[in-house]
């Protein structure tokens, strides 16, 4: 199968490998990376150190709320912020969204918003409505943007958990502020 | 029995649908309706019809699961 592979900003090399390639087998990073985005935006982050060992693989992925997707592979540094990143993301694919259904233009464009205080160190009381208005969206599109972008917010309200606590108390611990992931126009 | 169907592209969020079937049809924070999956029970039928005929957008039906695939 063909993966792309982002570890350093502006990278994302592809690649052919073996499907069931194990992920850490892939992701060139000196540091063990804290995260990895698997499946791509509309994808799962899963724990550095969970994610290594799995091989890219469905049905080893599913229990983790993750699959192949688009066999794109984002790995996060240590020294980056989960919360930052899934914030310009969520905001890009708000941005992606067609804005034909309701609950999809206005729920992730308050999701979106609503990641990007609390990246701010803002407005802590807002993660509990993100993952309510996460249950507004899901299966409610004609399409399955809003439920891959869910998807994807949800896997971050878990593995950063202890980042958006840091948030909540108006810091944030990371020491290398470059975005990684690649959103488009800024 | 019949089911609601939902159509959310034509769907404006007008609220009638929900205004007029509460019993089967709430609100989102936006104002879009969140629709029963349920078979509408016969005591409702006619609300759910009168529902349907309200909607300025054509985005509400009343299907039989029968006549469906």
């Amino acid at each position: 199968m063909l993966v792309t592979v982002t570890d350093h900003p502006g990278g994302g090399r592809v690649s052919e490998v073996p499907t069931g390639t194990r992920i850490g087998d892939l992701l060139r990073v000196g540091a063990a990376p804290q995260a990895v985005l698997v499946g791509g935006y509309h994808g799962a982050w899963l724990p550095g150190p969970l994610a290594l060992d799995l091989p890219l693989v469905d049905a080893a992925l599913r229990p983790y709320g993750a699959t192949r997707g688009a066999g794109v592979l984002a790995a996060l540094g240590p020294d980056r912020c989960g919360v930052t990143e899934t914030a310009r993301v969520a905001d890009y694919l708000a941005r992606e969204s067609a804005g034909q259904c309701g609950p999809c233009l206005n729920g992730l464009d308050s999701i979106a918003a609503a990641l990007g205080e609390l990246a701010a160190g803002r407005q802590p009381q807002l993660r509990n409505h993100i993952e309510r208005w996460a249950g507004l969206v899901t299966g409610r599109g004609a399409c399955h943007h809003p439920d891959g972008t869910v998807r994807f917010v949800r896997s971050a309200l878990r593995t950063f958990a202890a980042e958006f606590d840091a948030h909540a108390r108006g810091r944030c611990t990371a020491g290398n502020r470059q975005p990684l992931l690649p959103v488009g126009r800024p | 029995m019949s089911e609601l169907r939902w159509n959310p592209i034509a769907c404006d969020g007008r609220g009638l649908c929900a205004e007029l079937l509460p019993e089967l049809i709430g609100t989102d924070d936006w104002g879009y309706p969140i629709v029963s999956a349920a078979p509408v029970p016969e005591h409702l039928r006619r609300a759910a019809q009168q529902a349907v005929a309200a909607c300025p957008r054509f985005a509400l039906s009343l299907i039989s699961p029968r006549v469906e695939e």
